[in-house]
């Protein structure tokens, strides 16, 4: 036999788990950028907030393959200018021992260009 | 979702500090407390006990105490950069008021934020930063906007004149028999 009668004396706030108010913040503040009711009310706000964090996760492993093509697009097209072709040049790279990440060939080809012009003219030079 | 509400900053922080003589970053503390509230308990304990200590041992550091009837206690930090923390007091014991008061006075004035990129140069680049006109012909620099020659058609493909040229130029460097009857009038 359950006894609910003197919890039923109670009042409604000590019934309610300790830690309603951190959660209810958790939520506020993480969709205080929402619209409408997602924002406000934590039944729906908090559906929104966990699919945000669902998303985020899942973009986490596709992150660096995203940067990855975009650092290739930049190595392409500097590349291009130097007459080559990147899947040659990275290829032809690989074969000759320099290790370089896209990361770091991209940033050579924006930031120390004539490095880069020297990376091509090496390839052109060994092929 | 959270990289857009929580701020954050590239790295900014006081990093010549402590290549010369050390400056502490922490300008003034402001303590906010009631005299008589049971949750000032451990701040008023704090500034019986500690606080002239921690006075003494840092001069440059300037201590406002701010006796406020029935408020909650707070300490607000301000620092040289101009930023500007405040630590809820409420309900803390002597010991803890300490810690707060230590943290306060090691850290950089800079506000706790995600680090977009956990690298800053002043200098990104030694050769120059890429530019469209880098590479090239320089001739465009001294031409002329009205130059009709930049506005020719350049074709990927060769022409069969061009080819003809070229094959002509290869067999003279192989030294083969040339047979000149075609070619006059052609620049070779």
């Amino acid at each position: 036999m359950v006894f609910l009668t003197v919890a039923r004396w109670m009042p409604q706030r000590f019934k309610t788990s300790p830690s309603r108010f951190f959660k209810r913040m958790q939520m506020k503040r993480n969709a205080a950028k929402y619209f409408g009711r997602g924002r406000n009310c934590y039944v729906i706000g908090v559906l929104r907030m966990l699919r945000s964090m669902r998303h985020s996760t899942e973009q986490q492993a596709r992150k660096s393959e995203m940067l990855d093509r975009l650092y290739e697009t930049r190595i392409s097209a500097a590349c291009l200018e130097h007459g080559m072709d990147k899947r040659y040049f990275l290829t032809s790279l690989g074969e000759f021992d320099i290790n370089l990440n896209r990361e770091s060939l991209s940033n050579l080809a924006i930031y120390e260009p004539r490095t880069f012009q020297s990376l091509t003219e090496f390839v052109k030079m060994r092929s | 979702m959270s990289g857009q509400t929580l701020p954050s900053h590239f790295v900014k922080n006081v990093i010549q500090n402590g290549v010369g003589r050390h400056v502490c970053q922490l300008q003034r503390i402001t303590i906010s407390f009631c005299k008589s509230h049971a949750a000032s308990v451990g701040v008023r304990d704090f500034i019986e006990n500690y606080l002239l200590d921690f006075t003494k041992a840092n001069p440059g550091v300037v201590v406002y105490l701010k006796p406020r009837r029935n408020r909650k206690p707070v300490l607000a930090a301000d620092f040289l950069s101009g930023y500007t923390e405040e630590v809820s007091l409420n309900k803390c014991d002597k010991d803890t008021v300490a810690q707060w008061v230590g943290l306060l006075r090691g850290r950089s004035g800079v506000q706790i934020q995600r680090l977009r990129k956990d690298w800053h140069t002043d200098t990104p680049s030694i050769q120059g930063i890429w530019h469209p006109f880098m590479f090239k012909d320089t001739r465009l620099n001294t031409s002329d906007l009205r130059d009709r020659s930049l506005s020719e058609y350049v074709s990927p493909y060769k022409s069969a004149t061009q080819k003809l040229v070229e094959q002509h130029r290869q067999a003279s460097e192989r030294g083969d028999q040339i047979d000149n009857k075609n070619l006059e009038g052609t620049e070779v």
